[in-house]
């Protein structure tokens, strides 16, 4: 599998405070790869070292096949960077902008750029600093598309912005899906799943998952039990039953390696009484919160073993 | 080159105001500071002069406005710049950013100084290598402006730590001149022509490496500290250049047998070291002690007179540092370190008649104590440059302006009615930097001048004379005018001390300089430098 981005055991440290823990991933050329985690999870500091705009505590990352630490100059022809953050030069005009930014590619597409401008409706003779938020990303799209990059990276692009503007965006975006890769990071996680081939997900500086979409959805169940008689706590769920919940007869747990009948007559073993069980189809929502919940279980466990030892 | 041109046609469309102010304030600067060259009697106002003062305060204001803003359109400082995920190549964008300081910045400077070379009557021409050397001394106001510009992220800042840098600078100058009072003098000899040269360079290079390397990889927190201590490593490596090694290879021993090098006598064998504490080194020999001075509690100065001899004719020795070594009869020698000099030695033209010179031999105050009251050996190890006329020229001296060709453009302060009370100053503009050792001296009259003017053969008559400049071999001094200024009166020198036939003629109240007096202004070259000795046995200090 040829990787637009690959990383092996990428860590990011500030201080003391571990950003990033050993990160690999691998993100397939042509994929739309979405990169989920809460706030502070790491997530645009992986951007960042893939980007070369931060230098890696230890790991190594590739994007484009070049050495992600040596990426500069024309190695950005390739690559479109959109950041929430990012500052645009606000004194330009729109026009001004792409006029600037065009003579740096030589791929750069003009029917495409002005297809763009006028998806998005954006006035050309209006100084990027008069615009509103939303007609500045848009004006960042634009300069981040136009010359078809191999790569785009988007960092919460769609972080405050109304739906509509977020519907254009998400558009501009499908139409360049196959042509290029492209790595996003978001909390909406809806649009995510309607737009995402790939997902990786970003816990406190690890990745505990990246894997296709359709991996992903095969692999998670919510999985509901329902026993004849109160169900009594129990300890001996396996490793893949993660979020589990006791509600008189009712056990409700996500099992996270979903195998179809193997999986469906391992659970019914495990439960022989139960009157019914049933395995819904997890959106990737429901996924993230299951899993985060399931990790800040774990980490709370692992809070009170190291008291308990202590005393 | 496609991309330098990109970059750069984008800052011009950007700082087109920013340009226009400093073009603006360079080419008031040119036309003002010629106008403001004060000529006529001294009580008159030049109105000219306080919009000088405003250009010279616009200039470097419009320099630091325009490299910050032209720096801070790409900032290199965090992470969240649009710039840093382009095309962009490093070596371009600062060849962009060079290209543009060098059109909108050292250009007008270029420009500004010609100009004003051309008002003052000199060729530029006849100054190309120091009119490009001046833009190389200019650049120690530019580069640390750029690497300052490079290490921080907005004007504000920048004006901020600028400030801040002021103020620790004004708290470190005023600190060192308090704890150093009375011996301030030692830091500024500098033995070595290439001494300047060299810590000019090192500071430039220091601040273009900071420059480089926020470009090639924005290291910020490097590059900051990098570019902090850059004036600490200015200063030492103007100390190496200064240490007593550097003096030994600048001032090489003479031959002993050597009848061509001056030497220096003691002036008078048994006088007794008269010690001033906390004496200012310019002040007289009977100055007063002063006990609030805290330079009183560390140095002691020794008052030692001497003279030379074996000066041929026409020949001038500059001393320009003596290293005095103090041995007790008993005990360790007490070894100092070089001390400045200023002392110039001639052969007297007058038969009987000598100089002599007070040389202020800075101790520390406890050895002072420890030994004031043994006898000692004192020996001085003087160095000194030795000095023949280049040129001389003799003129009358004009009222008003007048050009001395290819040295200075001067202009005389009369004290009116001139017919009675004479010239008070004459005052020269010289091209690029102050002149290589020059004397210029005047037969002075005694009384009105409506008689006739003195006469360089009245050798009845107090002559005047004063010394200019230095033997630097640089072709130009710092400064943003390209004209140096020097202003010396028409009063008699109060430095040396004449003595005519054992008789001290230093109370020339009446005398004056008259217009028509014949001038003589003599350019020395610089002969060679060496290093003599002179002991004096049985020296004591005198008891305070």
């Amino acid at each position: 599998m040829n990787a637009a981005i690959r990383t092996e055991n990428l860590e990011k440290h500030f201080g003391r405070t571990a950003a990033l823990d050993g990160v690999s991933l691998a993100v397939p050329e042509g994929a739309i790869y979405a990169l989920v985690g809460r706030n502070g999870a790491g997530k645009t500091t992986l951007m960042k070292l893939l980007m070369n705009i931060l230098r890696p505590s230890r790991g190594t990352a590739q994007v484009l096949n070049a050495d992600a630490t040596r990426l500069a100059g024309k190695g950005f022809c390739g690559i479109g960077y959109v950041s929430e953050n990012q500052q645009l030069p606000d004194w330009m005009t729109v026009g001004a902008l792409l006029d600037f930014c065009r003579p740096f590619y030589p791929t750069w597409d003009r029917a495409l750029a002005g297809e763009l401008v006028a998806q998005f409706d954006l006035p050309l003779d209006r100084r990027l600093r008069q615009l509103s938020r939303g007609m500045r990303m848009k004006a960042a799209f634009v300069s981040a598309l136009a010359y078809r990059p191999r790569l785009i990276v988007l960092d919460e692009p769609f972080s405050g912005l109304d739906p509509l503007v977020r519907d254009e965006l998400v558009d501009s975006l499908l139409e360049l899906a196959g042509e290029s890769t492209i790595f996003i990071s978001s909390h909406d996680l809806a649009e995510i799943e309607s737009l995402a081939s790939h997902v990786g997900y970003l816990e406190e500086g690890h990745l505990l998952f990246s894997e296709e979409m359709s991996t992903l959805s095969e692999r998670f169940r919510d999985v509901t039990v329902t026993l004849p008689e109160a169900a009594a706590a129990r300890a001996d769920f396996p490793a893949a039953c993660i979020d589990v919940q006791i509600a008189g007869p009712v056990v409700r747990f996500v099992h996270t390696q979903y195998e179809g009948a193997a999986t469906e007559r391992q659970v019914a073993e495990a439960f022989p009484s139960a009157l019914s069980i049933v395995y819904d189809p997890m959106p990737l929502r429901a996924i993230f919160l299951a899993v985060a919940k399931s990790q800040r279980d774990r980490a709370r466990l692992a809070q009170t073993n190291a008291r308990t030892v202590n005393v | 080159m496609k991309q330098i041109l990109h970059i750069f046609r984008k800052d011009v469309r950007r700082l087109w105001i920013e340009i226009l102010l400093s073009v603006v304030a360079a080419a008031l600067f040119a036309w003002v500071i010629p106008k403001s060259w004060m000529v006529g009697p001294i009580w008159m106002q030049n109105p000219y002069q306080e919009i000088a003062v405003l250009a010279n305060l616009l200039l470097p204001l419009s320099w630091g406005l325009l490299i910050a803003r032209l720096i801070h359109g790409e900032v290199l400082v965090g992470d969240r710049q649009f710039w840093i995920t382009r095309p962009y190549e490093w070596p371009k964008l600062l060849a962009a950013k060079v290209l543009f300081i060098a059109l909108f910045v050292y250009l007008p400077f270029l420009l500004m100084e010609v100009s004003i070379l051309w008002q003052a009557g000199f060729s530029p021409l006849s100054y190309v290598p120091g009119i490009f050397y001046r833009l190389l001394l200019i650049s120690l106001v530019f580069f640390p402006l750029i690497g300052l510009a490079t290490v921080t992220s907005n004007l504000a800042r920048m004006v901020l730590t600028l400030l801040g840098i002021f103020v620790i600078f004004l708290f470190l100058v005023s600190g060192i001149a308090f704890s150093t009072r009375g011996d301030s003098e030692r830091w500024t000899f500098s033995p070595v022509p290439w001494g300047g040269i060299v810590t000019v360079a090192f500071a430039l290079l220091v601040c273009g490496a900071v420059i480089v390397l926020q470009y090639a990889r924005r290291r910020v927190v490097v590059a900051r500290l990098l570019l902090g201590s850059t004036p600490f490593l200015v200063l030492l490596v103007s100390w190496l250049c200064n240490t007593g090694l550097t003096v030994d290879h600048a001032y090489p021993a003479a031959a002993q047998i050597d009848a061509s090098v001056i030497r220096m006598i003691p002036f008078d064998q048994d006088d007794r070291g008269k010690a001033c504490f906390a004496c200012s080194r310019s002040e007289s020999e009977h100055s007063v002690l002063n006990n609030m001075n805290p330079g009183a509690k560390k140095w002691a100065v020794i008052k030692v007179k001497v003279r030379s001899s074996g000066v041929a004719a026409g020949d001038r020795w500059q001393l320009d540092a003596f290293r005095p070594t103090l041995t007790p009869a008993s005990g360790a020698p007490l070894k100092l370190d070089w001390q400045q000099g200023q002392q110039t030695f001639d052969k007297p033209d007058q038969p009987n008649s000598f100089h002599y010179e007070v040389l202020d031999v800075l101790i520390p105050r406890a050895d002072y104590e420890r030994l004031k009251s043994s006898p000692l050996t004192l020996h001085l190890d003087f160095a000194l440059t030795e000095a023949r006329p280049a040129w001389s020229r003799q003129f009358p001296l004009p009222e008003g302006k007048f050009m001395i060709p290819e040295f200075a453009s001067c202009a005389t302060m009369a004290n009116r009615p001139v017919e009675t009370l004479g010239i008070l100053a004459v005052d020269c503009r010289f091209p690029l930097r102050a002149p290589q050792l020059t004397t210029v001296s005047a037969t002075e009259t005694i009384g009105p001048c409506g008689a006739a003017p003195a006469q360089t053969a009245d050798r009845a008559l107090p002559v005047y004379e004063t010394v200019l400049g230095d033997f630097d071999t640089a072709p130009a001094d710092f400064g943003i005018s390209p004209m140096e200024e020097r202003q010396f009166l028409g009063s008699p020198n109060n430095n040396a001390i004449t003595i005519i036939n054992g008789k001290t003629v230093n109370d020339a109240q009446a005398s004056r300089l008259c217009p028509g007096t014949p001038v003589v202004v003599t350019q020395y070259r610089k002969v060679r430098a060496v290093q003599t000795g002179m002991t004096i046995e049985n020296y004591r200090l005198a008891a305070q």
